[in-house]
């Protein structure tokens, strides 16, 4: 008998999506505000009850509901809560409030399927689910025609990237005969089997190669910068961050569970990934007048960041740690960088760096926040982005990728100009107009909030990297176990192909 | 592979590909649209002679059926679209068809090297296979099953939001209602 | 279709009736004789023919397709001759005794006219329409089990074959509609597009309702399985309700009245086919009628026990209970008024497709429980 408690939090929050859908009938006049709360405090009970739930899997290992699943759920939730909290501000103004906090919520439970995916079959609906519901979210400003390029190139590119996925999810389960991660693993290692031929590395470049489009990784990143300045700002805090941790968390457990014997070739395409995208993404964020456009190429050298550690391979578990951590972190810093970008667009309209010109005189405690937000993207300590990057960058030295560090220390300074240079836009340049603009309470208060986080985890990191470390062991732990007890369950995946078998 | 399989699976594979290039290439994107069924009734033939029954019959109820019908429908109702004089292609058209045909040699090659395991067994009879199937769908596949659900529920919502407008009070009569009820009500 | 009617206000005459009665005994007469012709003096024929599966299958199709066109012309008779007497006049009456070879007249004719092509017409589209709109009704009769020995082939899956095939129609209509360049046609055609894709949404889940309670989607297998008790009688409660939704549906499919609105005469002048004549126009006119009677033979296969019956052979029991299915709904069409658009739209999705739901969740309980 399957246990179906640990399912709650995705129920929970596919009954949220439901319920808030329904709730936006109600007039806008009569809710003031509450759909965000409903769905900001689903999330956080959705939270509570994931981290308390056993751990388990289910369908024999369609899902896998362990403790990598939960540290990827924290990201994924906070993420969602904050947005949630901050978008109460715009709810009276937008059309389709209800609409809205579902698709946020569906696309949640979209990018939790994928971080509790057991196998390719979860994994690639999880990543339809999340990323079907942000093709409507990049277009939700509908007077602007921006919000429909952002919409239309979304739709279209992720269309293409999910039929790439797709495509090599075909191949890799024609050459293995199962969609398994660790049914796959086994009959890698099998005897009898064709083992590591060419046809399946071709299969996984696919799949990596269709999930770096989806964390925005260099060359599969130009959607980025437009998708994240014409969509709503709400919406791309959710995009670059969530979204992302969405991909990585496939690519962690897809990486992490499959081990391919002796291989060489995919640490190189990670390796290429990962170089290019820190220095094209770091190099293109020099150059940047829009606040949104830098941050969207900020995210793409963010990305590269994080693939040094993916590039180190999964043999230790601070790889996988470290790439969580990092993700978590980023998650607040960078939602808190676009709730600053939409708090500045409601006050003055632009999205120009220029816009925040002055701003420690306008509004000190917004000032403030941004400008740790900035040196925490930056990588300035005691912030967060210190110690993630400290912590990520010792991984991959350990895991031999010291080419990657170098560039990425390198980089790193590059990329410290451009954050400083909205830093000076905020303190050291004087406002053209001295007015006090105003914040809606409820953006102050989620953007206080992330801040506080990024204080936090910078000061005190080790709850976040027992979490990191408990599920790196899950991902590993399990696929050794796993490989000795795969052999019997072959029998489920036969029904669709009654012609392919292993 | 005898002969007269072959035979089988090369002509369908003609006439799944040869409309596709149609369908790329068509300057009118309601004929277009209707190159598409000779296509889906080539992947239905491919199912079939696989046979793959229960496929067979949805790739035909589903593909040729409802999407096809949906976007020749979604292009009746959207202004402009059906134009006949847009051209398919832009100047970028050589390099993309060098870099797709490179492309499909190299996988071709890779694929085509591959030692696939085929197995020779009979194919199980039809109502074997469906029991399977659905079988499969609600214990082991029963989460991606669901998963799809609100994928569809999600796609809906979306399209709800950016297909209607946000500007004053919704008009009564759906669009659709309101392009077909032009001459009715003269009861 | 209004040509040789002779306009007059009398009552129905018990002659009329006497005709009706005759005619349905003639049928059942000559039915009956057919077992029992010399069938095997074709016996050398049909072994050659047995030997190469290709000419089999022709042979097949062939029965089929001559079957579908043969059925249609008594079918367009009866239709006139029931709308004559619905209305209080006597119908087709000149060509043939009682007008019966009216229908092979107006072949004729429709095959000697002009086929006239707009200019402006989408060419291929247009020459196109008439055949997909045709072969798909072709093709259903594939499946329709006229009796357990008497299937063109018994696939399966033949619910769920009956229900792809029959929605393949609808590009057809769309061809038409758009390919005639004419905004009557394409009215048509929308009309025709909306109304078959929302009425087929609860077909499919009557239909599933009956294959649940069958556990078979052979039709042959959901015919067999009526042994005992045809299906309508043995869940009343579930399958009464099942077969007047179906029946609902089935209307809608075959652009029937009440909601012929796809070809309304009165507003879209013929609707989908106004540019047709000639051939094409025969085709869709076919069609529509190869159509009705394979909707009322699927009723009877999957309410009403198919072929099962005491007494008179198998097929004849197919072909009577078909044909009261028929009348039923000639019935329906002569005596109800042509509904709104948005009131057909709205009735089937806010009424039968949760009706139809209802159902299936009714099926699976009653399922369950057996």
């Amino acid at each position: 008998m399957t246990d179906y408690r640990p399912l709650a939090p995705y129920a929970l929050l596919t009954i949220l999506a439901l319920a808030v859908a329904l709730l936006g009938t109600v007039p806008a006049a009569r809710r003031s505000g509450a759909l965000g709360w409903i769905t900001a405090i689903g999330a956080g009970l959705a939270l509570f009850i994931s981290s308390q739930s056993p751990e388990a899997t289910p369908w024999l290992g369609m899902l896998r509901l362990d403790a990598f699943s939960k540290a990827c759920n924290v990201i994924f939730l906070a993420a969602l809560a904050i947005i949630s909290i901050a978008s109460t501000a715009e709810e009276h103004r937008t059309a389709f409030a209800g609409e809205f906090y579902a698709l946020l919520t569906l696309s949640t439970v979209g990018l939790m399927l994928m971080g509790a995916s057991g196998g390719l079959l979860t994994m690639y609906l999880g990543l339809e689910l999340s990323t079907i519901a942000l093709f409507a979210l990049a277009g939700f400003s509908k007077r602007e025609k921006r919000s429909a390029e952002a919409a239309l190139k979304l739709l279209i590119l992720g269309s293409v990237a999910s039929a790439v996925v797709l495509y090599g999810a075909s191949i890799v389960y024609g050459v293995l005969g199962t969609t398994q991660f660790f049914e796959m693993s086994a009959a890698m290692s099998h005897p009898h089997a064709a083992g590591a031929s060419a046809a399946l590395y071709f299969g996984i470049t696919f799949i990596v190669a269709g999930l770096a489009f989806k964390v925005a990784a260099v060359p599969f990143h130009l959607w980025a910068p437009d998708v994240y300045e014409g969509a709503p700002s709400l919406v791309t805090a959710f995009l670059s961050t969530a979204s992302k941790a969405g991909g990585f968390a496939a690519l962690l457990r897809f990486l992490g569970s499959v081990q391919v014997p002796e291989d060489r070739t995919i640490s190189t395409l990670l390796i290429v990934l990962s170089a290019i995208s820190m220095i094209v993404g770091n190099l293109s964020a020099l150059s940047q007048k829009n606040f949104k456009r830098m941050l969207g190429y900020s995210g793409v050298a963010q990305s590269g960041y994080i693939l040094t550690a993916l590039a180190a391979g999964s043999a230790t578990s601070k790889t996988i740690s470290s790439a969580l951590m990092y993700l978590l972190l980023y998650a607040f810093t960078n939602v808190a960088a676009f709730l600053v970008a939409q708090a500045i667009h409601d006050a003055t309209g632009s999205d120009q760096i220029s816009a925040l010109r002055g701003l420690h005189r306008r509004r000190p405690t917004l000032a403030f926040c941004a400008v740790v937000v900035m040196f925490s993207l930056g990588g300035i300590p005691p912030l967060a982005g210190f110690v993630g990057k400290l912590y990520l960058f010792t991984a991959a030295w350990d895991g031999g990728q010291r080419c990657l560090v170098l560039i990425g220390a390198l980089t790193s300074v590059a990329a410290l100009y451009y954050y400083l240079m909205v830093v000076r836009q905020i303190y050291l340049l004087d406002p053209e107009d001295d007015r006090k603009i105003t914040v809606a309470p409820a953006i102050v208060m989620a953007i206080s909030l992330c801040t506080a986080a990024i204080l936090a985890i910078g000061i005190y990191p080790r709850p976040f990297v027992t979490m990191g470390e408990a599920a790196a062991s899950a991902v590993q732990v399990t696929s050794v176990a796993h490989q000795r007890e795969a052999a019997p369950v072959v029998a489920a995946s036969d029904v669709s192909s009654p012609h392919l078998r292993p | 592979m005898d002969t007269a399989s072959l035979l089988v699976f090369i002509s369908l594979g003609v006439l799944t590909l040869v409309p596709a290039l149609f369908v790329v290439n068509s300057r009118s994107i309601v004929h277009a649209g209707f190159w598409l069924l000779p296509c889906f009734l080539g992947v239905a033939g491919l199912y079939a002679a696989l046979e793959a029954h229960f496929f067979f019959v949805t790739q035909l109820l589903i593909y040729a059926g409802a999407i096809l019908v949906l976007v020749l429908f979604a292009l009746m109702l959207t202004r402009n679209a059906m134009n006949p004089t847009e051209s398919q292609s832009n100047r970028l058209k050589p390099v993309a068809a060098l870099v797709c045909t490179a492309f499909a040699a190299g996988s071709t090659f890779i694929l085509v090297k591959h030692p696939w395991a085929i197995t020779t067994d009979t194919p199980k009879p039809a109502g074997v296979q469906t029991e399977a199937l659905g079988n499969a769908l609600i214990q082991n596949y029963a989460v991606p099953f669901e998963v799809a659900s609100l994928l569809l529920l999600a796609a809906l919502i979306g399209a709800i939001v950016l297909a209607k407008s946000d500007r004053g009070p919704v008009p009564e009569p759906a669009p659709l209602a309101d392009l077909t009820s032009g001459t009715a009500g003269g009861e | 279709m209004t040509s040789g009617i002779l306009r007059s206000r009398r009552p129905i005459r018990a002659a009329e009736v006497g005709l009706g009665i005759s005619i349905t005994v003639a049928i059942i007469a000559i039915a009956s004789a057919i077992p029992h012709l010399p069938w095997q003096l074709l016996k050398p024929l049909t072994s050659f023919v047995a030997r190469y599966p290709l000419l089999n299958a022709l042979a097949n199709a062939a029965m089929v397709a001559n079957f579908v066109a043969l059925q249609c012309l008594g079918f367009i008779w009866l239709e006139r001759k029931f709308a004559g007497w619905m209305q209080a006049r006597v119908g087709p009456m000149h060509v043939g005794w009682k007008g019966l070879l009216q229908t092979v007249a107006d072949a004729v004719k429709l095959l000697l006219k002009e086929d006239i092509v707009p200019t402006d017409a989408d060419k291929p589209l247009f020459a196109l329409a008439p055949y997909l709109v045709f072969v798909p009704s072709l093709l259903t009769f594939m499946v329709l089990p006229f009796t357990s020995a008497w299937v063109g082939y018994d696939l399966p899956l033949g619910a769920l074959f009956v229900l792809s095939i029959s929605t393949t129609s609808i590009l057809g209509v769309f061809a038409a509609g758009w390919g005639s360049n004419n905004k009557y046609s394409l009215l048509g055609g929308v009309r025709a597009i909306a109304q078959l894709l929302s009425y087929d949404v609860p077909l499919i889940l009557v239909m599933l309702s009956v294959v649940m309670l069958s556990g078979t989607m052979s039709l042959t297998g959901i015919v067999t399985q009526q042994e005992k008790l045809w299906n309508i009688a043995a869940h009343p409660l579930l399958m009464i309700p099942a077969f007047l939704i179906f029946l609902i549906c089935t209307l809608a499919e075959v652009n029937r009245a009440p909601f012929d609105l796809p070809e309304a005469e009165s507003e879209l002048v013929s609707g989908f086919h106004t540019e047709y004549s000639g051939m094409r126009f025969a085709f869709f006119f076919l069609a529509e009628f190869a159509n009705n009677f394979f909707s009322a033979g699927l009723a009877v296969t999957l309410f009403f026990g198919g072929w099962l019956g005491a007494g008179l052979p198998a097929a004849v029991w197919f072909t009577l209970k078909t044909l009261c299915v028929i009348f039923l709904m000639m019935w329906i069409r002569w005596t109800l008024p042509r509904l709104r658009i948005d009131q057909m739209m709205s009735f089937c999705w806010k009424v039968l497709v949760p009706a139809s739901m209802a159902l299936i969740c009714a099926a699976a309980i009653a399922g369950v429980s057996h």
